[in-house]
């Protein structure tokens, strides 16, 4: 966490950059998604240190964990960070910024209920924020496996996330398995019908 | 936090990565070797579509309409330059329907035998899926079946 995370600007421009992916990452999710990776919450900021003082910086990543091991995978944009000049350039930056908002704000009759009044008061904002957004995302990479394959291959059919479970289906799934029925239906679904992934969804 | 012994310009893909691959293969194969063990292969539906599947298997690869060609793959021939050619383009209309429609799995090579090292050929969901179908249809996988249900009634 350093200070160039904190203003909200940073954050709704890295949120606009997450939603386009390209054509190669979207490939690189797809075939990730199926090792059932979990999501990493609460991370705002990697950064990968390269020889000679060298920072790759990706803001708001996209962090994910290999169950099992201690392999984690980072989405995002890494943009190169010279720490000696960058990071203080910002910071004087964000320093005269924040220092001209005070002014603004003293000029306005000092701060007002709402405004941020500290800089925990702006973290926890912050934090807050961020929040809703893994929420978001959350939602469409979490809830509905099939429906997030078809959001993001753009093209596929509606049709594909509502597909029909036989009942024959579900009870093969629970004697297979030895789960309740309700789960048996919840895998089906997910997989979108697909028998042996349902199996394997549930033996998990 | 850098990696000590961690070089960018030589490392390879994460082993730990690769293993997770394998292991749902592994899982996958499992799954489906309990399930032509636990209920008569004939009746087996593995996916929505199976029907169009099978159609669609049949119509671009008529030699496979013969059991014996079921029975047993000639894996040299699907991995040839021409056989890979025509199954990449069986495959492709699936990317948008087919869950993991080219996630790697294994296919026994002999249907008469179960799965073992030296009996396996990886291919992708899709050709597993189209090879398999047509294979219970075909009753080829029955044997499979009875021999697992007899196992199971001498034990």
């Amino acid at each position: 966490m350093s200070l160039e995370n904190l203003t909200l600007e940073d954050n709704d421009g890295a949120v606009g950059n997450i939603d386009i992916q390209s054509r190669p990452e979207r490939k690189a999710r797809k075939a990730l998604e199926g090792l059932g990776l979990k999501r990493v919450q609460g991370i705002q900021r990697v950064t990968l240190r390269r020889p000679k003082n060298v920072l790759l910086v990706v803001a708001n990543p996209e962090v994910y964990k290999a169950p099992g091991s201690d392999t984690y995978i980072v989405y995002g944009e890494a943009k190169l960070e010279d720490p000696s000049s960058a990071a203080q350039l910002s910071a004087q930056a964000q320093l005269a910024a924040s220092s001209q908002a005070a002014q603004k704000a003293h000029q306005q009759g000092g701060f007002k209920d709402g405004v941020p009044k500290s800089l925990e008061d702006l973290m926890a904002e912050h934090g807050d924020d961020d929040g809703h957004d893994h929420h978001d995302h959350d939602h469409s990479h979490g809830a509905g496996d099939g429906e997030t394959k078809a959001a993001n291959s753009g093209t596929a059919t509606d049709g594909d996330s509502d597909v029909k479970i036989e009942e024959e289906e579900v009870k093969l799934v629970m004697a297979q398995t030895g789960c309740t029925e309700e789960k048996a239906r919840e895998a089906l679904k997910a997989e979108k019908g697909d028998l042996i992934n349902a199996i394997m969804r549930v033996g998990t | 936090m850098s990696i000590p012994g961690f070089d960018a310009e030589t490392a390879g893909n994460n082993e730990e990565i690769e293993m997770q691959f394998a292991v749902k293969t592994v899982e996958h194969l499992e799954a489906y070797e309990r399930l032509i063990s636990g209920i008569p292969p004939r009746n087996l539906k593995l996916t929505p579509m199976d029907n169009e599947l099978h159609e669609n298997f049949l119509s671009t690869f008529p030699e496979y309409a013969s059991p014996e060609a079921l029975r047993n793959l000639n894996e040299d021939e699907m991995k040839s330059a021409k056989g890979k050619e025509r199954w990449r383009n069986f495959i492709l209309p699936y990317e948008k329907r087919l869950k993991d429609y080219n996630f790697g799995t294994l296919v026994r090579k002999d249907s008469d035998r179960g799965y073992a090292e030296d009996n396996s050929i990886l291919v992708t969901r899709t050709q597993f899926f189209a090879i398999e179908i047509a294979r219970n249809r075909a009753g080829l996988n029955d044997k499979i079946y009875q021999e697992a249900q007899a196992k199971k009634q001498a034990s």
